[in-house]
């Protein structure tokens, strides 16, 4: 198999979804693995480990009341790393809320997302080299808008593609439907990058939709397609890769479905034990994506268990100082809601921020 | 008689709606196993099947679009948005077709849904989840706006929204949803919407409010009236739109001064409504300027600073005080 053939249109569809490492670990395209460096195998799995032990940190801040509700990343690591550092720091990203690792991965540091989590309006203001927006928490209002940036950097000729993450929940709104329609007619370069994790909540992937798969949903549109498996990260950074490189070059847009399960709560208010049996969830425990990628880097030299604890170690610092950092961070001064309103504060609002202060 | 919370008198309204009339339908997301995000409609599913109690795709407007084609064909839907502001994207189907069916068809067809969403601030919820946008829908034409405060009403007001002809937003004080206890009546029994009620007689100041910030005003008149002896009447709107403004002139024509207090944004909203049928039908009785104490026109902040925006018992004393001391 070839790099090129992963991508699809209607009369190559269904294919089989894209791997190159399965879930114990095994080879399934030495051609493909060959395209990414050892290197960067080991770069891979780092970042995996480090976001979810960034994770279960957050969860951990919640749980003791130093921080709002969380959506969890657990189980989806590869789709995150996969696709944060597929990304080049001329592309964009426009992330839902489940993208605690491909924020980071692309360069939103990650004090500022757990600030944001805490409830601190500074946390949605990202660095000026990162073109990122913030957080989308309605359900696919973001796809649109990630066409209109694509269609900006068209217009105005300007560099990189534009990756929108979603989850398979996403695919029923229809500003997915508008978004990609429009992307497939206008010609622009986006990436609709979906993260099918099993659930909206509560609701399984087979409630969401009749289709067979949310990849084949972009044939409607003009829109390629790949279906990945998400879990194998490897393979979702290869498919982010090619799926940047149509867009940009061809200016076609493309629908990557990366197939992963969301193993925690939706988020840490919510009890998944309420509506999905435990044995799914163990079975699922067993294809997750860091014990693949540590399978083979561990059976080819690559790593053993001395690095395995240091980088253990190392994670563990790091994160507790950037979540040090967020916890000892200024609070926001509660005149910035009328201050960030408009350009100019209006005079009814100006009236409301003076008897503000002076209560 | 049972002390049910408010989220448990909306759970008993549907579930004594669906025993009624087979033509009640919940469609919304996560209503099924799951009970809802707030577990309004847990147990309704295992107890009226999945064809009742329909979890749907994530698509509020998918839920509030065949809404529209289910009420135009003779079902009784019950949509339940999750958050507030997730409501938006099925708004389209609110204004230009739920709110429009019996005049553009010229009463061939109708349009008696429900559509039940919690509203308001203070539970350190996202963004998005603690809005309260009662004053878009009540400037529509052709909605009905219901925000009850106390379990009472919620379970009278919901049967009453149910078995109403036309389609009724109703809101639930997200905040009080389990804060809040009350005796209820076990059996079916509806309360008139359109209908204030004036939960204490007084003659100095009218006070209004209504939903959520019902129990705000309430607490805050407590604490105000241990040290002060002013005679305050308490008007719970219950229903937004239509107005009730009968109980409303009446009760400001007798103290000649009001208070309102709302969480939504301050301008062109309920109290500026208020204001202006006031201003219409009681001017004359006026001793001072009425007051309202409201949200700001900003944007409801991140939960860390979400207690800024939402009126604070100081906020609403201050208001009483201006509006006595004029």
């Amino acid at each position: 198999m070839e790099i090129t053939e992963i991508l699809v249109d209607q009369n190559g569809f269904p294919a089989e979804m894209f791997q190159v490492l399965d879930p114990e670990g095994n080879v399934v395209h030495q051609n493909l693995l060959d395209l990414v460096s050892k290197e960067q195998l080991v770069d891979f799995y780092k970042w995996m480990v480090k976001i979810r032990i960034a994770d279960r940190r957050a969860i951990n801040l919640q749980r003791t009341g130093q921080m709002g509700t969380y959506p969890s990343v657990y189980g989806q690591e590869a789709c995150q790393v996969g696709s944060g550092l597929g990304l080049e720091k001329e592309d964009w990203l426009v992330p839902t809320f489940r993208e605690t690792g491909t924020m980071w991965c692309f360069g939103v540091p990650l004090y500022q997302t757990l600030l944001y989590w805490m409830g601190n309006e500074t946390g949605s203001k990202m660095p000026e080299d990162v073109n990122c927006l913030p957080i989308a928490i309605t359900v696919g209002g973001h796809l649109p808008h990630a066409m209109g940036i694509a269609w900006a950097n068209k217009r105005q000729n300007k560099p990189g593609a534009v990756l929108c993450s979603f989850g398979d929940g996403a695919t029923s709104e229809g500003d997915f439907h508008a978004a990609l329609n429009f992307a497939g007619q206008i010609q622009t370069a986006n990436v609709f990058f979906c993260q099918n994790n099993g659930f909206a909540i509560s609701t399984p992937r087979s409630i969401q939709t009749a289709a067979k798969s949310i990849a084949q949903k972009a044939f409607a549109y003009g829109v390629k397609a790949i279906q990945v498996d998400g879990n194998d990260v490897v393979a979702v950074y290869l498919a982010v890769k090619q799926a940047l490189k149509e867009a940009k070059e061809n200016l076609t847009p493309v629908l990557i479905e990366a197939v992963t399960y969301r193993l925690g709560d939706h988020t840490t208010v919510d009890n998944s034990k309420l509506y999905r049996a435990d044995d799914e969830v163990t079975e699922m425990q067993r294809r997750e994506p860091i014990a693949r990628l540590k399978k083979y880097i561990e059976a080819t030299g690559l790593w053993d268990e001395a690095k395995e604890a240091q980088l253990l170690e190392e994670c563990k610092k790091g994160v507790d100082e950037i979540a040090e950092k967020a916890l000892t961070h200024a609070k926001l001064d509660p005149k910035n809601m009328f201050t960030m309103m408009y350009a100019e504060m209006t005079p009814a609002l100006q009236k409301q921020h003076d008897e503000f202060l002076k209560q | 008689m049972a002390e049910l919370k408010i989220v448990e008198a909306v759970r008993d309204a549907l579930d004594l709606s669906m025993q009624k009339d087979p033509n009640v339908i919940l469609l919304g997301e996560d209503i099924g196993p799951l009970g809802g995000v707030f577990r309004a409609t847990q147990g309704l599913q295992e107890k009226y099947g999945k064809d009742r109690v329909v979890d749907t795709p994530l698509s509020e407007g998918g839920i509030l679009g065949a809404a529209v084609g289910l009420a135009a064909n003779g079902m009784r839907p019950v949509a339940e948005i999750q958050f507030s502001g997730f409501i938006w994207p099925g708004f389209d189907h609110l204004i230009n077709h739920a709110a429009r069916m019996r005049t553009r068809s010229q009463g061939r067809f109708t349009c008696p849904m429900v559509v039940r969403f919690p509203a308001g601030g203070g539970i350190h919820a996202l963004e998005h989840h603690s809005e309260s946008m009662e004053g878009a829908f009540a400037h529509t034409p052709g909605l009905k706006v219901v925000y009850p405060g106390g379990p009472y009403e919620a379970k009278g007001l919901l049967l009453a929204a149910i078995e109403d002809p036309d389609t009724v937003i109703f809101m639930e004080p997200e905040r009080h949803y389990r804060a809040i206890k009350e005796e209820v009546p076990a059996e079916y029994y509806t309360l008139p919407i359109g209908k204030a009620v004036v939960e204490k007689a007084g003659n100095d100041v009218t006070v209004i409010s209504y939903g959520s910030m019902l129990w705000d005003t309430k607490k805050a008149l407590n604490n105000y009236l241990m040290h002060k002896n002013v005679d305050v009447e308490l008007i719970n709107l219950r229903t937004i739109s239509p107005l009730d403004t009968e109980t409303v002139v009446n009760s400001v024509k007798k103290t000649g001064r009001c208070l309102i207090v709302t969480e939504e944004p301050r301008s062109f909203g309920v109290a500026a409504e208020l204001m202006a049928v006031i201003q219409e039908e009681a001017l004359l009785s006026l001793e001072a300027p009425v007051v309202r104490v409201t949200g700001y026109d900003t944007i409801m902040p991140y939960l860390e600073t979400e207690m800024f925006y939402i009126p604070t018992e100081e906020r609403i004393i201050a208001g009483l005080e201006k509006v006595l001391n004029y």
